[in-house]
């Protein structure tokens, strides 16, 4: 649906923005870009988590192991400073880019005295 | 032990031999896998028909052991593999000129003057030429002979094709 680039874009600053809204994990993580995006974004399950370890890497979450309440080992993620700050910035790239894409797609008027 | 619990089992043991990944990461698809399938068991599905269906989505070892590796630190991105190719390419280079330095050390015992012999018919004639040994003879073929310093030559070559090439993988595995 979306193309690799695109996803290859889009998935940080999304999972920084979930994250931004507490903690959470793989699952729920999937499941919320699912809700969120009215399902136009489901990822491929398996490619979330390579992703998330690299977002802990750069420092942008961190994670810890607990108990969910089903009583299975589960690692939770969070957002970190940098990954607020990292989240900002993606935030003002993608709003220039979506401003300006909106002003260029912008039904183009129809020249004065053309025939329908 | 349940039916879930050994489809479980089987799953993780299929992950530990086909893949790279770690138990921590194993851990957490796993915990991935269960809480998948709680949400099919919802809908009606028995807890083994959900695991298998989880699983199947969840993608066969290969896959994931691709995704996993794909999306590694750009050290292991850049170096293991090309470290690794460039290191067998240089073992290859490297037997195959000392096996030609030490077959031409061995046929130059056999000629007067510092050459070094690749190939010889056997039967042919030798004879000095200003940087290395030319045959003739045979049958008439000849140039199969190398002096020393053309094999120098050749083994400064090979290295420096071998450095361009390592350093235009990098440049290429950077770009990508």
């Amino acid at each position: 649906m979306f193309t690799r680039e695109m996803n290859a874009a889009s998935t940080t600053p999304l999972i920084l923005g979930i994250l931004q809204k507490g903690e959470s994990y793989g699952y729920e993580i999937v499941e919320s870009v699912k809700a969120v995006s009215d399902q136009q974004i489901e990822w491929p399950e398996g490619v979330l988590y390579p992703v998330l370890h690299r977002l802990e890497k750069k420092g942008l979450v961190s994670s810890s192991w607990r108990e969910s309440p089903e009583g299975r080992k589960r690692k939770y993620y969070s957002i970190t400073v940098s990954g607020k700050e990292a989240l900002a910035a993606e935030r003002r790239q993608w709003s220039i880019v979506v401003s300006v894409l909106d002003s260029l797609w912008e039904p183009i008027p129809r020249l004065a005295g053309a025939t329908p | 032990m349940n039916t879930l619990e050994s489809l479980a089992a089987h799953w993780r043991q299929s992950m530990e031999q086909n893949t790279s990944l770690d138990t921590t990461e194993i851990d957490e698809l796993e915990c991935h896998l269960l809480d998948a399938s709680d949400r099919l068991v919802a809908t009606g599905l028995t807890s083994s028909e959900a695991f298998i269906v989880c699983a199947r989505r969840l993608g066969t070892p290969i896959q994931l052991d691709r995704s996993y590796r794909s999306r590694n630190t750009l050290w292991e991105r850049l170096f293991r593999p090309s470290v690794l190719g460039s290191l067998v390419v240089l073992v290859v280079l490297v037997v195959i000129v000392a096996a030609a330095y030490v077959g031409g050390i061995f046929m130059t015992s056999l000629v007067p003057e510092n050459a070094a012999i690749l190939f010889a018919e056997p039967g042919t004639q030798l004879r000095m030429a200003k940087d290395g040994v030319y045959v003739s003879g045979g049958n008439g073929g000849m140039i199969s002979i190398i002096g020393l310093k053309s094999l120098v030559a050749l083994f400064s070559m090979t290295v420096f094709l071998g450095v361009a090439g390592w350093g235009a993988l990098l440049k290429r595995q950077l770009a990508a």
